[in-house]
């Protein structure tokens, strides 16, 4: 009897090997070889040897007032679209929870910014915020005069930061509108009969019945958008080039800078950032 | 035996066959452009075409790469050791594979006797040399960069054409009129790599250099920080925020600024109406070929013209098979017909380094550089004088392309046009940019 359990054991990892070599291969090199290259400093050149040289570049990185400037950006660029998206998800499905005639086209149409490609939705908003043709500008401060003069919404240091934000919020919110809107229609309308009976008004119906509902899918909406968009490249950069979020900066160090190393650093703090807010998180906020 | 004799001579007409191909196989040599417009790509496929049928031994395979895109292309294909045999791209790129110890500098001298110093401009030449001697690259076709102006308009208001520093303030300050959306002129004020090529002529015209005759960064000069003052004096003329390229072709040709400063390859935009040339529609300015003239050359403490040469190079190969097939085809595309008719597929934009080309009745005859009449043949002499930060007093300083790569001319004038800093301060905090950049 044992030689036939060892041999199904056998079996066993036979099954299993497949699915340890892709995530082998695909995850945990990767990772082990960025936390290599952050000790290195890398050769552009393949045939010329790295030279190891410790914690260096960590110990550059974390006294380096750009990265910290950086570090900021990415932390408000992250709260606000984190707040934005869910709060507009939150508002819009509720709404559209109701019964009205129209309601299945408005639910579809409310996901087109979430389906359009990136690509086509960054230049349709850079065209909106031009700085000479633009219709923001021209609603803004020809019609309504609220702005002495056109601004350059998309590429100024200054103001691009709103940009991007703006864009984000309005790209991603349908993801949380869907979410929550399934959730939504789980809810049993026993609940709120039964509120009603006790006299309930329609807010104290949201804040005690249809919050507690939601607040998974909520905390899981925030913990995925934070994750996202912390590491958000291409909405943040496609539109705007002015908007020094993390990814952009370690991006402009590999490949503007050539400097690797360095860049591997980076990431290899921003992974241990993000790991120990998701530990924090998923203990305290969401009590799993 | 009839039996034995037919299989004899199947297996005869193989052996053959296996025997012709191995001796005719061919080699592949991988070609990249950064010419990705669709146009353009028909036409280099053409040529490709052309030069296969010429020959057996080799074949090329064309990549094609945003211009934008190539440092971090060919960073990641150094890395990975996986370049191509043959690059066309700009000087500082090649400039900087050559510091890196990349090229094979041999094949490149081979091309360049094979064709001939005498017929390559030597502004060209020189933009591809090698500190070492002899050159980094082949140069295969460039542009000139200059002001662009609405001459009707200037007429119109008595204004001296802008070649010089007080007669582009003159002009800018005059026609700046933004309650009506209308600008003095477009400039570079981006991070970006247009910025760093129109501020380059501010500074040579004033005698500011990046580098000294002895490789010491001098940005900080009093002559640098002379011309970051004006040119954010300037910038107070231009469309609102961080402008680009792309600013300074909308805008002049939607009649919004009466200067702006651009390549060559505006030559075609602005002849649109004027030929059946298919390019980009959108708001224009009727008969434009007719109200613009070009100001290539600028004058402060001396003359400066700037523009850009690109050039083939061939990547360090085990493979001698390769070399020699890359060397060919860049040869190939230099001749003659094959030559004029690459350069055709950017009218204007793209000039030849050949002066038995430039002087071509073949390559002169074409649509659009009839339009422009005898301002395109004055345009392209531009190309011989070009002068640039990396080239100082015959001296090459390839180290230019790490300082361009970071964009630091063009966030140092963000820091005075964007955040208010004064020019002695935006003129250190570069300086020590391009000290960091460079260890």
């Amino acid at each position: 009897m044992k030689i036939k359990t060892d041999q199904e054991a056998k079996l066993g990892y036979w099954l299993i090997l497949p699915t340890v070599l892709a995530i082998g291969g695909l995850i945990l090199y990767p990772v082990i070889y960025n936390l290599w290259l952050s000790l290195h400093k890398v050769n552009m050149n393949p045939n010329l040897p790295n030279t190891f040289i410790g914690l260096q570049h960590f110990v550059e990185v974390l006294t380096d007032i750009d990265f910290w400037t950086s570090f900021k950006t990415s932390l408000i660029f992250t709260s606000t679209t984190v707040v934005g998206t869910t709060l507009l998800g939150l508002g819009v499905a509720v709404l559209l929870n109701r019964k009205f005639p129209g309601r299945s086209i408005v639910r579809g149409i409310i996901l087109l910014p979430y389906v359009t490609p990136v690509i086509s939705a960054a230049f349709g908003w850079k065209y909106l915020f031009n700085p000479v043709f633009g219709m923001f500008n021209y609603v803004v401060v020809d019609v309504l005069s609220l702005m002495p003069q056109h601004i350059n919404w998309i590429e100024s240091p200054r103001y691009a930061i709103f940009a991007v934000i703006i864009f984000n919020i309005w790209r991603n919110f349908p993801f949380a509108f869907l979410m929550i809107l399934a959730e939504l229609q789980s809810i049993s309308g026993t609940l709120y009969e039964a509120a009603e009976v006790d006299g309930a008004t329609g807010w104290q119906k949201f804040k005690h019945i249809t919050l507690p509902e939601l607040k998974f899918v909520i905390g899981a909406l925030v913990i995925l958008r934070t994750i996202w968009n912390f590491y958000k490249f291409s909405e943040v950069y496609l539109l705007s080039s002015s908007v020094e979020v993390l990814p952009v900066y370690i991006y402009e160090k590999a490949f503007a800078t050539y400097n690797f190393g360095e860049a591997a650093a980076i990431s290899v703090i921003l992974f241990a950032f993000v790991l120990g807010f998701i530990l924090y998180y998923v203990r305290k906020v969401l009590e799993w | 035996m009839r039996k034995n004799k037919i299989l004899t001579l199947i297996l005869l007409t193989v052996l053959i066959l296996t025997l012709t191909t191995a001796a005719f196989a061919q080699t592949t040599v991988e070609y990249w452009t950064t010419q990705t417009e669709e146009n353009r790509v028909e036409i280099i496929n053409n040529l490709i075409d052309r030069f296969e049928a010429q020959q057996d031994e080799y074949k090329i395979e064309l990549v094609t790469v945003q211009e934008n895109d190539i440092p971090t292309k060919l960073a990641a294909g150094m890395a990975a050791g996986r370049l191509p045999a043959m690059i066309e791209v700009g000087a500082e790129n090649i400039l900087k594979l050559g510091a890196e110890g990349m090229l094979d500098s041999e094949a490149v001298n081979d091309v360049v006797n094979s064709i001939g110093e005498d017929d390559l401009y030597d502004g060209a030449l020189k933009m591809l040399a090698s500190p070492e001697g002899g050159y980094f690259g082949v140069p295969f076709h460039g542009w000139v960069q200059g002001i662009w102006y609405r001459e009707d308009l200037f007429e119109e208001k008595g204004l001296e054409p802008p070649t010089t520093w007080e007669s582009i303030m003159a002009a800018a300050k005059e026609f700046h009129d933004p309650g009506n959306q209308k600008y003095g002129i477009v400039v570079g004020t981006n991070k970006d790599s247009y910025a760093r090529q129109t501020f380059t002529q501010f500074a040579l015209s004033n005698n500011a250099r990046i580098f000294d005759e002895n490789g010491n960064l001098v940005f900080n000069s009093p002559e640098m920080v002379e011309t970051l003052e004006y040119y954010a004096e300037l910038a107070k003329y231009t469309p609102p925020g961080p402008n680009g390229w792309r600013d300074a072709r909308d805008l002049f040709l939607a009649g919004r600024v009466p200067m702006m400063m651009y390549s060559t390859y505006i030559m075609d935009d602005i002849g649109l109406a004027a030929t059946d040339y298919a390019g980009e529609e959108g708001e224009m300015i009727a008969n434009l070929v007719d109200k613009t003239n070009f100001a290539n050359t600028m004058k402060n403490k001396s003359e400066a013209v700037f523009g850009q040469i690109s050039g083939f190079t061939f990547i360090k190969s085990k493979d001698q098979k390769k070399i020699e097939g890359a060397k060919a085809f860049a040869e190939f595309l230099m001749t003659g017909e094959n030559y004029i008719e690459f350069l055709h597929m950017a009218p204007g934009g793209m000039n030849a380094v050949r002066p038995s080309i430039a002087n071509d009745p073949k390559y002169l005859e074409h649509e659009l550089l009839e339009v422009w009449g005898e301002k395109s043949a004055r345009i392209a002499s531009g190309l011989n004088s070009i002068g640039k930060f990396g080239y100082v007093g015959g001296k090459v300083f390839p180290e230019i392309g790490n300082i361009a790569s970071q964009f630091i001319v063009g966030q140092t004038i963000m820091k005075m046009t964007e955040s208010g800093w004064s020019a002695e301060r935006a003129a250190e905090w570069g300086q020590k940019e391009m000290e960091d950049a460079l260890e």
